[in-house]
């Protein structure tokens, strides 16, 4: 038996009124605000429907969803009568740096998107439509009211007999045995909210900073931020420049932030011709390089996740693109470059196992990350007259889980597994040279 | 041509297309076609449908 979780309505007629139709539905970059009811949908943390409309010539159904979300959530949908799985359909998540709230759209950033085949224009002759999300659950709904019974009937028991929330099938049925994979112990202590079908992690759209969507890591479009630091014609004695860069994540108790950290510095002995410390980032409103943020210590969030306290985070980080300059320094110094990868570099706790799927559990008012650094160091000592130059690209890649919140609200969020679910790019960048 | 994966039966690719957007898409792998004519026909119908709706706008 399949459960209903939630539906929208949308207008059927042509959106540019042709008859016989040829794109008919709701498509927030034309349609009006009344093609669309109950367009907040919860099971996708409260993010607002892009789109949903059939178009002839293309044979297909979008689905569109603001925000970066799994492929889960719901198993199909269905409306007039038809049934479309979420596991046949195409599923993306794009990025488009014209669609912006000024640009047609009510909101900017990332969107999800579900594609189906269909040649015919599937709505009915209603002027508008209910499409309704179900899972092939039994019984738990996945927000609002939750009982017993319908844990029971999740759990493959019969309506109306009797249950217990200590239950070996019932805990099975619980959040922690179904997203940690941690079936609660006989006898341990139990929430109804821990049996909400799990749905996903809100996001805040507007302070969204560039995440990398694709698989091409060194595709310098996307990349969330950029630290250079830079001593030339330095013409006494030794030099040292170093960028560091990392991510962080922190929750208060209520909300949690995904922090990016930047970070330069100089120093010489003597005089150079030119210091420079140039720390920048990239919003989601951005279009590559060119409009390039001046980083602020104080506005560094590269996300925020409104009214939810993550309970567990993994985070995989790899470098890219590495250039460290290996020159030996005169008498037997090390080499003029070095790295430092993989530390605590702006007070964070480190996670030090780097992967998607280990997770470390998180403590209220917390960072927990990982920090990246490159270096020159030049003796005062003869080198040449060379402009040295390191860089490195690091890749973040970040998994986030909430546990459910308490029953009767809007609980039992799940979690951010997949690779392009939370990627971001942070570029790092030194030159130094002395002058004799 | 644009590089793919082939995970638990579906291509994995990126897409670029024509109206500036950019990302990720996964789609059940069709035994009857090449992986390339798959990403293929998917840009084709995707800049398609863009052009339409664009096309349209402008009117």
């Amino acid at each position: 038996m399949a459960v209903a979780i939630e539906n929208f309505g949308v207008s059927t007629v042509d959106v540019f009124g042709f008859n016989p139709p040829v794109l008919t539905g709701f498509l927030d970059q034309i349609s009006t605000t009344d093609s669309v009811t109950n367009g907040n949908l919860s099971i996708f943390g409260g993010q607002n429907l892009r789109s949903f409309f059939w178009q002839n010539s293309v044979s297909k159904i979008y689905l569109e969803v603001y925000g970066c979300h799994e492929n889960g959530g719901f198993d199909y949908l269905s409306f007039n009568g038809l049934t479309f799985n979420r596991t046949s359909a195409t599923y993306s998540v794009f990025y488009n740096t014209s669609a912006t709230a000024s640009q047609e759209y009510s909101e900017g950033g990332v969107w999800t998107q579900w594609e189906w085949s269909r040649s015919t224009n599937p709505f009915s002759t209603a002027t508008t439509e209910t499409v309704t999300f179900y899972h092939n659950g039994a019984g738990v709904p996945a927000f609002g009211d939750i009982t017993m019974n319908e844990i029971h009937l999740e759990a493959g028991g019969s309506s109306g007999t009797s249950v217990t929330i200590n239950d070996s099938d019932v805990r099975a049925k619980s959040w922690y045995a179904r997203v940690l994979g941690s079936t609660p112990a006989s006898g341990a202590t139990n929430a109804m909210g821990d049996y909400y079908w799990p749905t996903h992690i809100p996001e805040n759209q507007d302070d969204q900073r560039r995440r990398l969507l694709g698989s091409n890591s060194t595709d310098t479009n996307y990349k969330i931020g950029h630290a250079f630091a830079s001593t030339l014609g330095a013409r006494t004695n030794g030099v040292f420049d170093q960028a560091k860069c990392g991510m962080t994540i922190e929750t208060d108790g209520t909300d949690t932030e995904i922090k990016f950290r930047l970070f330069g510095a100089t120093n010489h002995i003597g005089t150079s011709t030119s210091k420079t410390i140039t720390l920048q980032y990239w919003d989601d409103t951005g279009s590559g390089t060119s409009n390039a943020i001046t980083y602020d210590i104080t506005d560094n969030a590269a996300i925020i996740l409104p009214g939810v306290r993550v309970s567990e985070a993994a985070l995989l980080t790899s470098q890219h693109d590495e250039s460290i300059t290996t020159g030996q320094n005169p008498v037997g110094s090390p080499n003029i470059g070095s790295k430092t990868y993989d530390v605590s570099g702006f007070g964070e706790t480190l996670m030090s196992t780097n992967s998607l799927t280990s997770f470390v559990t998180l403590a209220d008012d917390t960072q927990y990350g990982r920090s990246f650094s490159i270096q020159h160091t030049i003796n005062p000592q003869t080198v040449s007259n060379t402009v040295f130059e390191s860089s490195v690209t690091i890749k973040f890649r970040w998994a986030l889980r909430a546990k459910p919140q308490s029953a009767g609200s809007d609980g039992g969020k799940t979690y951010l597994v997949k690779n392009t679910t939370l990627n971001y790019i942070i570029t790092l960048l030194v030159q130094s040279q002395k002058v004799f | 041509m644009t590089d793919y994966t082939v995970e638990d039966g579906r291509l994995i690719f990126t897409a670029e297309l024509e109206d500036g957007s950019a990302g990720e898409v996964s789609m059940p792998v069709d035994p009857d076609l090449s992986a390339e004519k798959q990403i293929a026909d998917y840009i084709d119908k995707r800049n398609k449908g863009i052009r339409e709706i664009q096309e349209w706008l402008s009117q």
